[in-house]
This record gives C-alpha cells, sequence and structure tokens, in this order.
C-alpha cells in the first residue's frame, strides 16, 4: 500500500503537468473571437499584465526617486545660488540707499553753495581721532591736491564743523569746534551779539563773553559772527542748551552744536573766492 | 472504414477502451503516455483541435489507473459499469473544454450517447475478456 501511494504522489504532478500542457496547446490553437489572438495569448497577457504593471510600478517608482532625489540636489544647488543673489542684492540695496542719503546730502549741499560766494569742495571723513573718546580731530579725504588749504572753514549742510588745521597733498586734518583748542567767533542770532565758542573737548561748546545785559534762553540759535575772519557770517553752529556761570564779568552759554560729530561722513570746505570776504 | 458504413458505429470509441484496458493493467505513471499518444493520434485522424481527446483521455486513463491499483476490477458487470462511466467523463470532458474556450458545445444528443454508452460497454467487455484470454494464453505459453 505504501508503493502504490508513492506510486500516486510520483504521478500525480505528471498528471497535472501533462493536463497543463495539453489545455497550452489547445489555447494555442483558438482564437479569441473579440480580439482574434489565440486563447493562449490572450490567457497569458490576462495572467501577466497585472505582474508586469507591479514591476512597472516598482520600475517607475525608482526611477519617480531617483528623479526627485536629482530634482532635490538641483533645487538646492538653485536655492544656494539664489541664497548667495540675495546677499549680493542686499548689499547693493545697502549700497542704493547709502548712495541716495549721500545724493540727498549733496543737494543740501549744493542749495548751500548757491547762499554764500564761497566755492564748496566736498570730501568724505576717513578717519577720526582714535585716542579721544568723542573725536575731535577728522580726517578727510581732500588735500592741496583738491585747492584745500589751511584755516579754512568745514561745515555741512546741518552747521559748522570746524577748520582745517593740516593739509596734506591728498587729506587734511579738521580740528573740530568741540575740540579745547578750538575757538570761533559766535553769536547769539537774536540780539546779534559776539561772542567767543569754544570747545570744551566734549560733546557740546561754549560761548561766552556775552555781555551780563543780554538774556541767554535755552534754545537760542548759535550761528557765526564772521570776526576771526575765518568762517563767514551767519552759518548755523548750535542752539544754547543752558546758561552757565565763568565770570562775573561776561554771561557764558552752553552751546549743542548741530552736526552729529560721531556719525558725519562727509563734509564741505569753503572756499572763500577770490575778491571775496567773510562778512 | 468498415465501421463508418453503420452510423450508430461511430460513436465507438476504441482509443477510449485501449486506454481503460491498459489502465485497468499497468499503474498510473505508464497510463499517461499512452493516453496522451493515442489521444492526440484521435485528434490528428478526427480533424478537431489538437489536443482535445488527448485531454479527456488522460483524464479517464490516470483516474482509472488509480482506482484499478487499490480495487479488484474484474466482474463484467463492474466492467460495464466502468466503461459506461469512462465514457461519460470522456464526453463531458471535452464538453467541458469546449465550453472553456467558448466553442460551439460539442454535446451529443441523448440518442447518441445511449448508443456510445451501450456499444463502448459491450465492446468494451467483450473486448477486454477476449484480451485477457489471449494474454493469459501468452503468459502460459
Amino acid at each position: 500500500m505504501n508503493e502504490i501511494t508513492a506510486e500516486h504522489q510520483r504521478s500525480f504532478p505528471i498528471f497535472l503537468g501533462t493536463l497543463f500542457l495539453l489545455l497550452v496547446v489547445i489555447s494555442y490553437q483558438i482564437s479569441d473571437p473579440a480580439t482574434g489572438r489565440s486563447v493562449l495569448a490572450a490567457v497569458t497577457f490576462r495572467l501577466f499584465s497585472p505582474i508586469q504593471s507591479l514591476f512597472a510600478a516598482a520600475a517607475n517608482g525608482v526611477v519617480d526617486t531617483v528623479q526627485n532625489y536629482f530634482f532635490l540636489v538641483n533645487t538646492n544647488r538653485d536655492n544656494v545660488r539664489l541664497q548667495q543673489e540675495i546677499s549680493h542684492l542686499k548689499i547693493q540695496m545697502r549700497i542704493a540707499g547709502e548712495l541716495r542719503q549721500e545724493n540727498d546730502r549733496l543737494r543740501k549741499i549744493l542749495q548751500l553753495s548757491e547762499k554764500f560766494p564761497y566755492q564748496l569742495l566736498s570730501g568724505e571723513v576717513i578717519a577720526r581721532d582714535a585716542k579721544a573718546a568723542q573725536s575731535r580731530m577728522l580726517f578727510v579725504n581732500r588735500g592741496t591736491r583738491h585747492g584745500i588749504e589751511t584755516l579754512m572753514p568745514v561745515v555741512t549742510p546741518e552747521g559748522v564743523v570746524g577748520m582745517t588745521v593740516m593739509v596734506d597733498v591728498f587729506s587734511s586734518n579738521v580740528l573740530m569746534i568741540t575740540d579745547a583748542s578750538a575757538s570761533i567767533g559766535a553769536m547769539l542770532e537774536k540780539g546779534r551779539i559776539a561772542g567767543i565758542l569754544s570747545g570744551k573737548g566734549g560733546a557740546s561748546c561754549i560761548l561766552c563773553f556775552l555781555p551780563l545785559s543780554l538774556e541767554v534762553k535755552s534754545g537760542d540759535l548759535v550761528v557765526t559772527s564772521g570776526q576771526e575772519g575765518i568762517f563767514p557770517e551767519n552759518l548755523p553752529i548750535g542752539r544754547v542748551i543752558r546758561e552757565i556761570s565763568e565770570s562775573p564779568d561776561y554771561r557764558c552759554a552752553e552751546v549743542k552744536p548741530f552736526p552729529n560729530f560721531t556719525s558725519v561722513s562727509e563734509v564741505v570746505f569753503l572756499k572763500l573766492e577770490s575778491g571775496g570776504s567773510t562778512k | 472504414m468498415i465501421l463508418t458504413r453503420f452510423d450508430w458505429f461511430q460513436n465507438l470509441d476504441l482509443f477510449l477502451l485501449l486506454n481503460i484496458y491498459i489502465a485497468l493493467n499497468t499503474a498510473p505513471l505508464p497510463c499517461i503516455p499512452v493516453a496522451l499518444v493515442s489521444g492526440l493520434i484521435q485528434d490528428a485522424f478526427s480533424g478537431g483541435i489538437i489536443g482535445m481527446n488527448a485531454f479527456s483521455k488522460t483524464v479517464v486513463a490516470y483516474f482509472i489507473a488509480v482506482l484499478s491499483s487499490r480495487l479488484m476490477i474484474k466482474h463484467p458487470v463492474i466492467l460495464m459499469l466502468l466503461v459506461a462511466i469512462a465514457t461519460t467523463v470522456d464526453l463531458l470532458a471535452i464538453h467541458l473544454l469546449y465550453r472553456l474556450f467558448s466553442l460551439p458545445p460539442a454535446l451529443l444528443s441523448y440518442l447518441a450517447f445511449i448508443q456510445a454508452t451501450v456499444l463502448n460497454m459491450v465492446v468494451g467487455v467483450l473486448g477486454f475478456h477476449i484480451a485477457e484470454r489471449v494474454r493469459t494464453r501468452m503468459e502460459y505459453a
């Protein structure tokens, strides 16, 4: 009996294989009336099309993944490039903004030039006195080559800055009015009583030698008097902060200059035209 | 040629009887190629689709061989019954194949079916008996 069972176990797969083979042979000979193809072709197509679809989906998935990878790589590269472009554009925008501000300042200077018989020479501040807590000396990129001379008034559209004290070929030193050694003729715009404006070494100046009868108030406008022979008359210097007592013989007032000396970047030299006068 | 002179002899399936006889006397495994070849020959001469009769003969022969390996099938009545069942399965297998491949049905009429069954039964049993006698004589000879 065991031999019979073993015989049956051996023969059954061969039996099934034979039947399958005969079905293949039969289906090859019969045509599908709908498509005209043989039944074998139709059955094979129907059997393998899902498998083919699976393979195609897998292949497409791999292709999509690879393409997405390269797409991301390119996107990252474009991102880096665009970031660099943005940085460059920001810098350009900042420069353009500074140019616009410079343009505005120069326009003001141009308006200033229309008021005075002076030749205006503009210059850029290239350095400040690093030893001082508040710079009282400016270094400007204009020198004798540009027509700068010593003791030439230096101003900004806001007001008086100082005067040149040392002039080189291509640069010059400007002593600011806040320096302790600086002194110019100044007066209160109201009353027009002349005094002497001196620097204190800080951020403000002192206007002294005002008559005791003169009333000094905070906010009074201080302008140049032109009496020292350097600055023209009526150039704005600053405003009175408060009255201070320096001497019983005359009045003094602390004056805050208009220009912000810590941030001034462009100045204008006033060159007196030939035949001109400070008055 | 002789048999085709009589219409009702056309339903006699000698290839089927041959496969039944071989299946009764051999193991299942040798029956498969015999049934395959005989069926293909029958298909070739019938002018139909190659493989149809081979398929049905293989099925019939294999299951008869499996059955005969477990049971003693010698009694004439049982043989006739077996031949009737084999004839039915053979015709049914071909009909199912036609249905499977969407071909026009190949069923015989009831009369033709009965003629085929009766003929196969009678000729089969007689033939098996004669064949057994011849085989026995050859063995003793």
